[in-house]
């Protein structure tokens, strides 16, 4: 038997359905525990007093590369069959620049407003409906950008590819940059703190 | 804690910079008799008919791609249909289990975006048969002969014009003698030749 399990039809779609509903709540619960319920938290990653999400987001992705390459390595999961979502340069740059401000903005991006309406905050709703309205307001006016959507089309590449190494080099790199992240993390909160910028814990005000 | 999980990360990242490859079950792999003898056995298409029917009785199982250029799309495309370019086609994600019907104009198009499908390791993926072009001769305006016999019998003429009428087509009530083209058109077509 070799992972990934659902193409290669060792789930069915209702068990696979099923299974993704189960770890869509244990990543909420998850991303809750971990604080990110509350738009306050968020808010202070944009004033460096708290790095949390930048804490959370590569853990999440370090933990997830060393468990596809080791995974893979022993044989449980053929990685030629995982999809690598293609690059479209500009297109996402943009999508980026829109992302991140709506999440400066409101002070959630669209998981934590989920996670955020789930346990009954109302700017949490405001953020789904703003993002479902969203959803469908680019529903339509695709026609007309489906050009931009399509151009500076890369292919499915990696990072390796782009640094012209191995997987495995690439890989460590990764983490140790990661390591190095969590450490400038922690001092760069102590000196924003220091310089009076708005925090979770104190002056930053938004909506509970 | 935070620090022994960074010492683990570390670890086994540098483990696996001398681990070697990681494994890559060949991916997609293509039997090329395979797909001939699914192409032989015509088990890559479906029919403008089986399709029609399948749609106005609501039981179609298909997602139906439509590949020409949007303008083209918008001009008239069949009920339900998505338009996507080759490129889109093969950057998306499909459910594997999901049957995908693809359809051009003619066939060329669809079957090159079916073989780049197959590639992709989608197995259920047809092609309509003579593209839109047998959909408006067989679906919309299909050509009905006056009366119901011999091997067109009465319920199949009843359900080509629910069908046709259902997809808002016309269908032409009359006998299917293909009339010999006047000489000005034979000529016009012998030029084209």
């Amino acid at each position: 038997m070799s992972a990934p399990l659902y193409p290669n039809g060792f789930l069915s779609e209702n068990a696979g359905l099923a299974i993704a509903v189960i770890l869509g709540i244990a990543f909420g619960f998850f991303l809750e525990r971990g604080g990110l319920g509350s738009a306050r938290k968020l808010a202070a990653q944009f004033y460096l007093t708290d790095m949390t999400v930048f804490k959370v987001m590569f853990t999440a992705i370090i933990t997830a590369m060393l468990g596809l390459f080791w995974l893979s390595w022993l044989g449980i999961l053929d990685l030629a069959q995982v999809h690598v979502l293609p690059t479209y340069l500009v297109p996402q740059a943009v999508g980026g620049l829109i992302f991140g401000a709506g999440f400066m903005m409101g002070g959630y991006c669209p998981g934590t407003s989920c996670v955020a309406a789930s346990i009954g905050r109302r700017d949490g709703y405001v953020h789904l409906l703003g993002m479902i309205a969203g959803i469908f307001l680019f529903g339509e006016v695709f026609p007309f950008l489906r050009q931009f959507y399509n151009s500076t089309s890369l292919g499915p590449i990696t990072l390796p590819q782009i640094l012209g190494v191995s997987p495995n080099v690439a890989m460590f790199l990764i983490v140790a940059a990661a390591i190095a992240g969590f450490s400038l993390a922690t001092k760069v909160e102590r000196w924003a703190e220091h310089r009076g910028f708005p925090s979770s814990k104190g002056n930053l005000s938004t909506h509970p | 804690m935070n620090t022994k999980l960074g010492f683990i990360a570390f670890g086994l990242a540098l483990l696996a910079v001398v681990a070697g490859p990681s494994y890559k079950g060949g991916g997609v792999s293509i039997n090329p008799r395979d797909l001939a003898s699914i192409v032989d056995h015509e088990l890559d298409h479906v029919t403008a008919f089986e399709l029609g029917r399948s749609i106005m009785d609501g039981e179609s199982t298909y997602i139906v791609i439509d590949l020409r250029d949007s303008s083209r799309f918008a001009g008239y495309h069949i009920p339900g249909a998505i338009n996507k370019s080759l490129v889109e086609l093969v950057d998306a994600s499909y459910n594997p289990n999901q049957a995908i019907v693809l359809y051009s104009d003619g066939g060329v198009h669809s079957a090159q975006g079916m073989f780049l499908l197959w590639a992709k390791g989608y197995k259920h993926v047809f092609m309509l048969k003579g593209g839109l072009r047998e959909w408006q001769e067989e679906v919309l305006h299909p050509v009905i002969p006056p009366r119901s016999k011999g091997r067109v019998g009465a319920d199949s003429v009843q359900l080509l014009k629910k069908m046709s009428l259902f997809f808002h087509g016309s269908p032409a009530l009359r006998l299917q003698i293909p009339e010999r083209p006047r000489l000005q058109e034979r000529e016009k077509m012998r030029d084209e030749c």
